[in-house]
């Protein structure tokens, strides 16, 4: 399966931080003949042992999303909800909602602007809207409970050609790159483990509880990071189209970057730097804490609108970020 | 009529680029009409003849035309600024999908957003001026945006037509493409009198097509079908929700365009109750609709509005309940028998 094959499938898959189950349905599915486990807090874990083991790399991705939990239901029937993850509220009112459990939709409920009074110089905050099902309470009752799941609707499509936007490309994306990996390389020295990690959203809870016994060499983080677009910082954004964002900081291996910029400059990849001056906010900060004496990389791809339900990359990142990695691997393993 | 107002829907028709929705309605309507044109400023006007001529000339007029975005610049890096056709909250566009109408048919685009991750504080709060805000079309270049994008072109906030929850549907411009749909249903029907109908332009930039179609038409009696703002919403004061979803049509005493006519007023609510149709007083003087054109035309005309309740008004999730609209078209059939015989 082709990398954007993957994505779409896994775009299709709600899976809020918290409510994963129907995810590792989807895992299974993309990568149908190696064993996937799963460990206490949701993590899913896939290994690919090698005939000669010398060596073991783990790579990362998270694959929960943010969204929302149903706290209450209003007397009209409109229901209550608080965030799961770092939400923006200001994209939320007029915005689609769907049920994970039943798939029934739902909108964030506004005033409209015959009727507003001088109160529309900031966003509502979440905890002043509530989601219209268009049923009574008694109705909607029947349908949705207390805690259960809420995410944002949206279907992926292709802008431009090259350009792929749908909701929590941040971390699906990261998913897509690793899974299609795992399917297509085939390693003599070199295990390699998939993390499919949970909660990083709430706070890298899922690295957090991956078993720390185990041992690995070498462990690779992707996820999303910030595209430049107009009005966002020049600093701490990098290009779309410029390819993967190779992080750069004091946590991060130094030994694994002049790898990865001898795989770009070898092979022809473009790559671009993301220079973090402390920790990274990412599931790195937590993996260089716990998996014993190994050595980390942060790749990242760049794409926009983070944490909206248009989140945006370029095709061709993607393709180069998967390329960048594969290419690194690939070489290690011949050298081990 | 639920497909009729689905089929409606479809066509992207910001005001004065109301050619779509016209196409479609003139269509429905022709086997039905005795004349129908379309004048110098784009309204569509229809006669019906009914059983025997009336006494009054009656117009039934609707909008054609939905709020919308308009493209007013591109940037040096392929990004697309837009300002509102109509009114629109500034706040429902962040993190929002469009669709713009070029010269090579329809494209998406993005509202685009710097993300909270790079933002203070108090910049996650405060709404985004139009000026600031973007769209995003995958233009890599002002060239490569100019290609795709001619300055002038038209759009709207995505939104797919559903039909949702407990007999509501949501979908974008439904405002007034639920009164173009039962003015349709209403041409379509046998009728006791003679009647002219128009589907107006340009009603959200300030019921400029009806204007030019009353001074026109002259007519003596007016009745306006639109649809208005239900806030029957969460954290609002029963005094304060203006009218509600399934209660059955509004009608209107006053409101910021025009003051209703009292005798036909009363003989709508009388109608109702005697035709046992639900329908329901709008509890507010506020917002307008075509009303307050034509009442003002040729030494003025009596007129009534009939609306549709709608949540979410002027949105791209409008919210109506199908009850309503066949309750509306039950209502707006008995009250122009009773006002064509005045």
């Amino acid at each position: 399966m082709e990398i954007l094959d993957i994505l779409k499938k896994l775009c299709l898959c709600f899976s809020v931080s918290g409510d994963e189950n129907r995810f590792l349905d989807c895992v299974n599915d993309i990568c149908s003949n190696l064993k996937t486990e799963t460990d206490n807090i949701g993590n899913v874990i896939i290994t690919k042992k090698a005939e000669n083991e010398k060596r073991r790399v783990l790579l990362d991705a998270h694959y929960d999303q943010i969204g929302f939990i149903v706290t209450g239901f209003y007397d009209n029937g409109f229901v209550k909800l608080d965030s799961v993850g770092s939400v923006d509220e200001r994209t939320l009112i007029g915005a689609r909602v769907c049920h994970t459990h039943s798939g029934i939709v739902g909108v964030f409920s506004s005033v409209p602007p015959h009727l507003q009074k001088g109160d529309s110089k900031n966003y509502p905050e979440l905890s002043s809207l509530a989601v219209d099902f268009g049923f009574e309470l008694t109705d909607i009752k029947e349908k949705i409970q207390i805690g259960d799941y809420i995410c944002l609707k949206g279907d992926y499509f292709i802008l431009n050609k090259d350009y792929f936007c749908a909701p929590a490309l941040d971390n699906k994306a990261g998913c897509a790159i690793m899974l299609s990996l795992i399917n297509s390389l085939n390693l003599k020295n070199t295990s390699l483990t998939l993390l499919l990690s949970t909660q990083e959203e709430l706070g890298l809870r899922g690295a957090r509880a991956h078993n720390s016994t185990n041992f690995y060499d070498e462990v690779i983080c992707i996820d999303a990071s910030f595209a430049y677009a107009d009005g966002c910082p020049r600093v701490s954004t990098g290009n779309l189209n410029g390819g993967a964002m190779l992080g750069v900081g004091p946590i991060l291996s130094k030994r694994l970057k002049k790898c990865f910029e001898d795989t770009s400059k070898k092979h022809n990849i473009p790559m671009q730097y993301e220079i973090l001056s402390s920790t990274t906010g990412t599931n790195a900060d937590a993996l260089t804490l716990k998996v014993q004496t190994a050595e980390c990389a942060l790749i990242s791809f760049p794409i926009r609108n983070m944490h909206s339900a248009i989140e945006m990359l370029s095709l061709k990142d993607l393709d180069n970020t998967a390329k960048l990695i594969s290419e690194y691997i690939k070489e290690a393993d011949l050298n081990a | 009529m639920l497909n009729l107002l689905k089929n409606l829907c479809s066509p992207i028709a910001v005001s004065g680029n109301e050619g779509p929705v016209r196409e479609i309605i003139e269509k429905e309507i022709a086997p039905y009409c005795s004349k129908i044109y379309t004048d110098r400023g784009g309204n569509l006007i229809a006669e019906k003849k009914g059983k025997k001529p009336s006494k009054n000339k009656v117009l039934l007029a609707a909008h054609m035309d939905e709020v919308g975005i308009i493209i007013t610049h591109i940037t040096d890096l392929g990004f697309l600024k837009f300002s509102c056709v109509g009114g629109i909250d500034n706040r429902l566009f962040l993190g929002k999908t469009v669709t713009i109408c070029t010269k090579n048919g329809e494209i998406r685009g993005i509202v685009g957003l710097v993300p909270i991750h790079l933002l203070s504080a108090d910049e996650r709060k405060r709404t985004c001026d139009i000026d600031s805000l973007y769209i995003d079309i995958g233009a890599q270049s002002k060239a490569e945006a100019e290609n795709l994008v001619s300055l002038g072109d038209t759009g709207v906030l995505d939104s797919e037509f559903l039909e949702f929850g407990k007999d509501k549907i949501i979908a974008r411009a439904l405002d007034d493409r639920c009164g173009c749909a039962v003015l349709i249903e209403l041409l379509k029907s046998e009728l006791e009198y003679d009647i002219t109908a128009v589907f107006t332009v340009q009603e959200e930039i300030g019921l400029r097509g009806a204007q030019m179609a009353a001074e026109e038409l002259n007519p003596d009696i007016a009745i306006v079908i639109d649809s208005t703002t239900a806030c029957d919403i969460h954290n609002i004061l029963e005094e304060n929700t203006v009218c509600s979803l399934g209660n059955g049509p509004v009608v209107s005493f006053m409101d910021k365009g025009c003051m209703y006519n009292r005798e036909l007023f009363s003989l709508i609510m009388k109608e109702a109750a005697q035709n046992n149709i639900k329908a329901q007083v709008k509890r507010a003087v506020a917002g307008a609709n075509d009303s307050g054109a034509i009442n003002k035309s040729q030494g003025g005309v009596k007129t009534a509005a009939i609306s549709l309740p709608c949540r979410y008004l002027h949105s791209a999730n409008c919210v109506i309940d199908k009850n309503d609209l066949t309750e509306t078209l039950r209502l707006v059939k008995a009250v122009l028998k009773k006002a064509c015989e005045l």
